[in-house]
């Protein structure tokens, strides 16, 4: 019974400072053309060449030209792999491109497409190579994500990436991959609102 | 029942928010002339829609078109004569109204030349001899005319040659752009171009697992092709180009056989070349001169 009314009350706690925020968030609408966005997270990854896992440090500086349109510029620095079997020493990615905004109050969903570039060079040891070279790929690469305004200086945000593109160093390999980030970004208008 | 002032309200909401009523109106008429058999719904239908072609006046006598100041001009009475003669009289309309949105839009909001635009651009590379590769780059737009822009770009290619060579190409070149209807300009969608150019082009092709086996050459090429700017603000767009790339120079050739890589350049002009689709992201900087 005790576990049960402390789950209860944690409960009405956290609806309770979601509302607190929701209504701070409706009184104060954020979305509007000239807002700064940024984001810094950890990202995990699924590559469908290997199916391994890799972890990015994952930054992002999106600018809104229009409450539905924002140009956006997007840096993944490969941190390592899950596994001691990795294909890749490195493969760090740099995005620029534009997404399409569907928002209501200060919900944000959008979809976005991102050509990029990636920095690759293969593990000689998991390849049975004697010695391996960095190379530039080119990318292309689709966005769906979700922001949540909280304020004007911070927002939650939750995005998936697939990431199409080829290494062609050493040995071909397939960068096709799926990368999810989520976490607490800043805001800032740097238009006055109306 | 049907309210025709509640009726007016909708429509200049929604008409409010999209700027121009083209669309509402265009599906009104067919939902009006179509979409109902029962004579007392057409009765209704018919003062919705004349509720509509009343708003729509009311915006052509705001642009300054003095053709319908009055209600009862026989315009009108022509108008409801039946629905058929309503159809083809409000498709004239709304040709007209869009005339009279796109006058507004070039002279007051868009001066035609002088624009510098910058952008970074994703491409695929198809119907090469070395198979299908991804590029990226940039580009720089500075427009002439209402009718002529300029694209100065560079862009890196990388293909996979059957998982042995990689076939690398370097383009930097221009192209003239030229669009064939002046007044699609924002805020309509679309605004088709054709284009056609000339780049410098280097290749350079390597064998992935011997990098010192290698070839590359210096040529030059021309291209052209179709495309649309899609535009999505008053400074930006996004712009679909699709053009064949001809190259005027000595190909080099990857030949595998007996299990081993020959890279070979081929002595004479073989005109080959690759076809570039082109997706591209653009912002309007600044403009560069004044009329």
């Amino acid at each position: 019974m005790q576990i049960m009314e402390k789950i209860k009350s944690i409960l009405f706690l956290l609806l309770s400072s979601f509302l607190i925020l929701n209504c701070e968030a409706q009184e104060t609408p954020v979305l509007a053309p000239g807002l700064l966005s940024s984001q810094c997270t950890f990202t995990p990854s699924h590559m469908f060449y290997d199916k391994q896992t890799y972890i990015y440090i994952h930054g992002g500086l999106e600018c809104y030209i229009t409450k539905k349109l924002s140009v956006t510029g997007e840096i993944y620095y490969n941190a390592g792999a899950l596994s001691h079997s990795n294909t890749f020493d490195y493969n760090h990615s740099l995005f620029f491109g534009s997404n399409w905004h569907f928002t209501k109050a200060n919900n944000d969903f959008f979809l976005g497409l991102h050509p990029g570039l990636s920095l690759t060079k293969l593990n000689a040891k998991n390849n049975n190579i004697t010695e391996t070279s960095a190379g530039i790929n080119p990318l292309i690469s689709a966005v769906v994500g979700y922001n949540f305004f909280i304020n004007k200086y911070f927002h939650f945000f939750l995005d998936t990436r697939y990431i199409l593109g080829d290494h062609n160093y050493d040995i071909h390999k397939s960068l096709s991959e799926l990368k999810f980030s989520a976490g607490l970004g800043f805001n800032l208008n740097t238009k006055k609102l109306q | 029942m049907f309210n025709p002032n509640y009726a007016l309200e909708l429509v200049m909401k929604v008409t409010n928010t999209i700027k121009t009523s083209v669309c509402v109106d265009f599906l009104l008429a067919i939902i009006v002339n179509y979409g109902n058999n029962k004579k007392s719904s057409k009765r209704l239908c018919l003062k919705y829609l004349k509720t509509v072609i009343e708003f729509n006046c009311v915006i052509w006598v705001k642009q300054g078109t003095d053709l319908f100041r009055h209600q009862n001009c026989p315009f009108f009475k022509l108008l409801f004569m039946n629905s058929k003669s309503s159809l083809i009289i409000i498709l004239f309309i709304l040709f007209l109204q869009g005339v009279c949105f796109s006058q507004v839009v070039n002279k007051s909001k868009f001066p035609s030349s002088g624009w510098l635009s910058f952008g970074m651009r994703s491409t695929l590379s198809t119907f090469d001899g070395d198979g299908n590769g991804l590029g990226y780059g940039g580009q720089f737009r500075i427009k002439l005319s209402s009718r002529v822009n300029t694209d100065w770009f560079g862009d890196y290619i990388s293909i996979n040659v059957s998982d042995k060579v990689r076939s690398e190409y370097y383009h930097i070149g221009w192209s003239v752009v030229y669009y064939p209807f002046e007044q699609y300009q924002y805020p309509r969608l679309l605004q088709p171009y054709i284009l056609a150019g000339h780049c410098f082009d280097y290749n350079k092709k390597t064998e992935m697992a011997n990098s010192s086996n290698s070839k590359d050459r210096w040529g030059s090429a021309v291209q052209a092709g179709i495309g649309t700017h899609f535009n999505l603000s008053e400074k930006f767009d996004i712009s679909f180009t699709c053009q064949y790339m001809l190259h005027l120079t000595n190909e080099l050739d990857a030949d595998f056989s007996n299990n081993k890589v020959t890279i070979v350049d081929i002595g004479e002009n073989t005109l080959q070349g690759h076809l570039l689709s082109t997706i591209s992201f653009n912002y309007r900087l600044c403009r560069l001169w004044k009329k």
